[in-house]
């Protein structure tokens, strides 16, 4: 939720927005028998999973809490309330954040009041009072001011930077919310102390300013941007019943009529021990490390866990296809239907996604980018796991260069998918390269975190980290084309694209 | 929110009672009473440091944790020894550097080899070095060296690969202009380095278009030898049998005399400026303020580094709160040095807003940078400055490629190895009166370069509230539009034919004499309506006043500039014009003869010959004008007699940016000064305009007023 800002390059920065709609993704699992019996885990009574893994390197700790709760969540009127909610667990508790939590409690409900009153007003739309807004915009504004009294400005924040915190974090995606930092490991404590404090007794204060920073954060990182507008739009058509048919960040007129009520609801429903996760590793003595957790992290109220998602999103009728208008140079999606990460082609998907569109040996590059000079940049990625996703093939054309070329040429190497078997020496290149690419991953105590935790969460058992080696390995020929069939048809595609503004 | 007890278990309320000693009854924590073990000791990893027969310097650092090798090598190769005129060769070289092969392999073998084992080799030249990096399974190591050896020693840039290179830059050119932190960031550094400078310069499709393999092949034999080189080389492998291997690798590649060019220091004059970059299919202005501050081996860089994150430094920082936390007006927020080893960064600050609010969110910053300067930060914020540094320095020492390549950076720089630990032992004793002071020395709210990208017709107070405003010009130029860059040469013969045309056209005192002018003249020109004839007065006082009156078939029209801003009166009404239209038209007054005549005899224009070309039938020398800020325009003058016959300038047209060239004709002297009494106009090859002169006044009288908009 924090922005850092630095220096990109023109390229880099295209990138970095189409990684906003990357989840992380699951990485492989191999025979790191070792590793995988270091990790220790105990289901604490409240419900909440601990998971710790001791990585002596250096002195530091990561620690990652994942709430299984997702923009996917959300229902029409509370869209982008899971990321909203992200924001206000960085608000301070009954005891972090306040001067006198007593005086600040009677100051916030009357902020409340003065909200609802507004928004009754501003729901009359054409038939409101102007002179009656004013009045309660005024009345909204000297509430928030007499509530901002008792405020100690992010003094959660300031808590743990003073003990040395880093990468001080959190992000919400379709799927779930992850809170994350790393520590001076000495300090584990104050970690379990707060993150317990913030999941039982959080106070969601300057609720509405915080709603303003996220419009903020849309305009931004979606009106700014081309390519946010373009996967907005296209999300919108590839799902017509799915909740993924929303951006996590939320509908505009949403961010400005959620209440706090309806924040704090989110919480008492998602935030129960038995829907959270605590991933920790680091420089950790296991047994001490795990009582000192349970001591704390048992605090967090118990719960049930939470329904999932019961829509499903009906087969598509036919392709979709989509402009977007911008001054912006073009670019080219093309979205297919996917089963969600515990089908048991979802390691087919992911050869696929290597195959065809990472690396300078991948398909998509050898062909758009280094043969045919059609595109910038081209390859493939994968949107939602816990239930039917997309996959998504993109490019960006070169200059003078058109999408209907880039999409001619990505059609053809679907088709190749299709048609011809994938010979072994390519086969074997993009398992070697998935290989490589799990062992680079665990060279991080953040990275292995929240890999542990998505794991756990998405596929039943952080175990299946290490088992994913096993299951690319075992992916054939065969496997890819039958799925390719099965899933890159027209029928099952929508197309999305950059396109100049009509009047130009 | 208020939980009930019986919403937990019993078990679990006997646990908080027995062993909560840091936590108050009622579940208050109080995180002060933690108390925490001792850390462990950060375990420095053994660095080994050889220096190769070949004077190529290796670092090694064994590290078994996982069965991986890593390799980095620096290069003494920068875009600060990029040659003039050739801005996009180090890119162009970055790109195809890696891709167009080596003595033994194309680019696409390389590609195969490495993807079938999982290896990555990847390049690139940076503004003080180039760094090719690699990434490998332990049991693959000798195979990638291999090919990590020649990439740095015998890269053949094949041309079918640099095309590809020339391509995609082309591309990146193309959008630049798409996202407006890439317009934001790239602007900034324009203004503040300026736009030849090697931290700034932009490269343009004219400029790939003409670099070849050739320039990659000479920047590399005279940058890339081994006594230029650190290679750090990290991970799962032996000290002694890497070092043997290495000493191999390398034996036959020998040291050279290497002439570095002179890198020109950075002017650290500061130059406040505000300005703006016109975008309009957005929904937040983009802002950055700031000013050229200094290096990271300053002196005072401890004292600045404690102030900057106190004033914007992430979370707990003074603008973080106030403009984010406090105001809601931005989701990214802050300010801080934009450090550099090896010349000066800039002190910024940042945040982007909607339109409505960017006076607002500017002003809030800039409220914060001057408060910081008038009284001493309080003991809380510096403790919280001081105390997050301190405890988060073990980050430092998370990874040992972290930590070689933070080595290799100094010994790269030539800085101290413990610079580091130096740095946290002068921000140990960084006091309240130290901040102060550093903040009034170095930080300089009075002498910003204020940026803003974005609308400002929706801004909630104009920008020159802030002071002038000058409208940059962002569009990308097509081939033939790029401005070259001087040459001693091109500069002296320039200024040589413009004094002599100077002297054809009146002469230096007549020149500056000259106050304002005006004329009655007849335009005809071809309009979409058909061909039209319009009756003209113009009238101009010099610098940057400017009044033409039109009698149109559709009536009046004034098109007036007053300064920086200005206005049009049609049959429909009196109108503002856009910052975008009052830049054009100011531009157009600044490159009006006389103007830049005037600028020249001042010494503000930049004269480049720049060939002899034919213009209407007249051998005359090309000159390019520069009149600072980017501003440009050609001026033709005759080779027989030095009269200025016409001159051509890219500008925004209605049909989009187009190149305008103007020939003039008809030359009668007026008091003194020859004047042109019909010209042609130019867009494209197409005459799209020409007109008389029926009378031309030198210094007439001007009532000011008939530049003001009327109410």
């Amino acid at each position: 939720m924090l922005c850092a800002w630095r220096k990109r390059s023109n390229l880099a920065f295209l990138l970095a927005v189409l990684a906003l709609f990357v989840l992380a993704s699951p990485v492989l699992g191999g025979t790191f028998e070792d590793l995988e019996n270091e990790v220790v885990e105990k289901v604490l009574p409240n419900g909440l999973k601990v998971i710790l893994l001791p990585r002596p390197v250096a002195p530091v700790v990561s620690m990652a809490t994942y709430a299984n709760v997702g923009s996917s969540d959300e229902h029409t009127g509370i869209t982008g309330l899971a990321h909203i909610f992200e924001h206000m667990a960085f608000k301070g508790t009954e005891s972090i954040g306040t001067k006198d939590y007593k005086k600040e409690e009677e100051a916030i409900r009357k902020v409340d009041q003065a909200f609802l009153a507004l928004k009754a007003e501003r729901n009359k739309r054409h038939l409101a009072s102007p002179e009656k807004l004013e009045k309660l915009e005024q009345a909204f504004k000297q509430a928030q001011d007499e509530a901002a009294e008792y405020v100690v400005s992010n003094q959660l924040g300031e808590v743990l930077e003073k003990q040395g915190a880093a990468g001080l974090n959190a992000y919400t995606s379709f799927d779930q919310t992850v809170y994350h930092y790393s520590l001076p490991s000495n300090k584990l404590e104050l970690w379990a102390a707060v993150e317990a404090d913030r999941f039982t007794n959080p106070v969601l204060r300057e609720f509405y300013k915080e709603t303003s920073v996220i419009r903020e954060e849309r305009r931004m990182g979606i009106e700014s941007s081309p390519n946010g507008k373009l996967f907005e739009e296209a999300l919108a058509a590839a799902y017509k019943a799915h909740p993924y048919h929303v951006l996590v960040i939320g509908h505009m007129s949403d961010l400005e009529s959620i209440t706090r009520e309806e924040a704090r609801a989110w919480f008492r429903k998602y935030y129960c021990g038995s829907n959270l996760t605590a991933c920790v590793v680091g420089d950790v003595n296991p047994k001490t490390a795990m009582s000192l957790l349970e001591k704390h992290l048992a605090r967090i109220p118990s719960g049930e866990r939470p329904v999932p998602v019961e829509t499903v999103e009906p087969a598509q009728l036919g392709l979709k296809r989509i402009n977007v208008e911008d001054p912006a140079q073009p670019f080219l999606a093309m979205a297919y239907h996917k089963p969600d990460a515990n089908d048991p082609d979802n390691a087919t998907y992911e050869v696929i996604t290597t195959l065809m569109g990472q690396g300078r040996t991948s398909r998509l590059y050898k062909r758009l980018v280094k043969e045919d000079k059609l595109a910038l940049a081209a390859g493939c990625m994968s949107l939602g796991e816990k239930y039917p996703g997309l996959f998504i093939y993109f490019a960006l054309p070169n200059k003078d260069k058109t999408t209907a070329e880039n999409e001619a040429v990505i059609l053809e190497e679907i088709e190749r998918l299709k048609t011809e078997p994938v010979s072994e020496d390519e086969l074997n290149g993009v398992k070697t390269r998935k290989k490589a690419e799990f062992i680079n991953s665990l060279d991080s105590n953040m990275g292995l975190a929240i890999n542990l935790a998505n794991f756990e969460n998405l596929t039943g058992s952080w175990r299946n980290m290490f088992r994913q080696l096993e299951q690319i390995e075992s992916v054939a020929a065969e496997d890819i084309q039958r799925v390719a069939k099965k899933c890159f048809v027209k029928k099952n595609c929508t197309i999305a694209e950059i396109v100049k503004p009509e009047s130009e | 929110m208020k939980r009930t007890v019986e919403m937990i278990s019993p078990s679990i309320i006997l646990l908080l009672l027995v062993s909560l000693p840091a936590l108050a009854l009622g579940a208050e924590l109080n995180v002060e009473k933690l108390k925490y073990p001792k850390l462990n000791e950060i375990v420095m990893p053994e660095v080994q440091e050889i220096t190769l027969p070949n004077g190529m310097t290796v670092m090694l650092v064994e590290d078994h944790e996982l069965p991986l090798v890593k390799m980095k090598a620096l290069i003494r190769a920068g875009t600060v020894y990029e040659p003039t005129g050739m801005a996009g060769l180090t890119e162009m070289f970055g790109e195809a550097w890696r891709t167009g092969g080596t003595a033994s392999w194309t680019g696409d073998e390389i590609d195969e080899i490495l993807e079938s084992i999982g290896a990555t080799i990847e390049g690139g030249i940076g503004e003080g070095s180039a760094t090719l990096s690699a990434n490998t399974m332990t049991e693959s190591f000798d195979q990638v060296l291999d090919i990590f050896r020649e990439i740095l020693m015998t890269p053949v840039f094949s041309e079918d690969k640099v095309d590809l290179a020339r391509t995609r830059l082309s591309s990146i050119v193309s959008r630049r202009n798409d996202e407006p932190m890439s317009i934001l960031m790239r602007e900034y550094r324009k203004l503040i380095y300026g736009p030849a400078s090697p931290y700034a310069r932009q490269y343009e499709y004219e400029g790939l278009n003409k670099l070849a393999r050739e320039d990659m092949l000479e920047f590399h034999g005279r940058y890339f030898h081994p006594n230029a080189v650190i290679l750090g080389v990290w991970g799962d492998f032996k000290t002694s049998d890497m070092k043997k291997k290495l000493e191999q690798s390398f034996a036959e590649w020998n040291s050279a005399d290497i002439d570095y060019p002179e890198v020109a220091e950075v002017d650290l004059t500061l130059r406040p400026s505000v300005n703006y970059a016109e975008k309009k299919d957005i929904e937040q202005c983009f802002v950055l303020t700031g000013h050229l501050c200094m290096r990271l081996d300053d002196p005072d860089y401890p004292e600045f580094y404690v102030m900057s994150e106190i004033l914007g430094g992430g979370w707990t920082s003074r603008i973080f709160k106030k403009v984010r936390t406090e105001l809601g007006l931005a989701y990214g927020a802050g300010g801080g040095l934009m450090s550099r080893y090896d010349y000066p960064g800039p002190f910024y600050t940042f945040c982007s807003t909607k339109f409505a609010s960017t006076h607002q969110a500017i002003s809030a910053m800039l409220d914060e940078v001057k408060r910081i300067r008038e009284t001493e930060v309080t003991d809380a914020e510096l403790a919280l400055a001081k105390e997050s540094y301190l405890n988060s320095f073990a980050f430092n020492f998370d990874s040992v490629g972290k930590i070689l390549s933070r080595l290799m950076t100094y010994r790269y720089h030539g800085y101290p190895p413990d610079f580091l630990q130096k740095t946290r032992a002068a921000i140990e004793n960084v006091t309240k009166q130290d901040v102060l002071r550093v903040a009034r020395e170095r930080l300089h709210p009075d002498k910003l370069v204020i940026l803003a990208v974005g609308d400002a017709e929706r801004f909630d107070k104009p920008l020159s509230s802030f002071g002038a405003v000058t409208t940059l010009d962002i569009s990308i130029p097509e081939p033939g539009e790029a401005v070259p860059e001087p040459t001693e040469a091109s500069a002296e013969k320039g200024d040589e034919i413009m004094q002599k045309a100077l002297a054809a056209m009146g002469g230096a005192e007549r020149v500056l004499s000259l106050n304002s002018i005006s004329s009655v003249l007849t335009a005809s020109m071809s309009t979409p309506a058909g061909d039209m004839t319009i009756d003209m007065t113009l009238v101009l006082v010099y610098p940057d006043r400017f009044r033409l009156d039109m009698q149109t078939p559709m009536g009046a029209v004034v098109q007036t500039l007053d300064g920086d801003s200005g206005w049009m009166s049609t049959p429909q009404g009196v109108m503002a014009l856009q910052g975008s239209q009052a830049a054009e038209l100011k531009k157009m007054v600044r490159f009006e003869l006389f103007s830049v005549l005037k600028a020249f005899v001042r010494g503000e224009a930049e004269i480049q010959y720049l060939g002899d070309t034919q213009l209407d039938g007249h051998d005359v020398f090309e000159l390019l004008v520069s009149l600072g800020d980017d501003a440009s325009s050609r001026m033709f003058v005759d080779k027989k007699d030095y009269t200025i016959v016409g001159n051509s300038r890219r500008a925004n047209t209605m049909e989009g940016p187009a190149e305008i060239t103007e020939i003039l004709s008809d030359f009668r002297d007026v008091e003194g000064l020859k004047v042109s009494f019909a010209s042609a106009q130019r867009a494209g090859d197409k005459e799209v305009s020409s007109s008389s002169i029926s009378e031309f006044k030198i210094n007439p009288e001007v009532d000011l007023s008939i530049f003001a908009k009327p109410e």
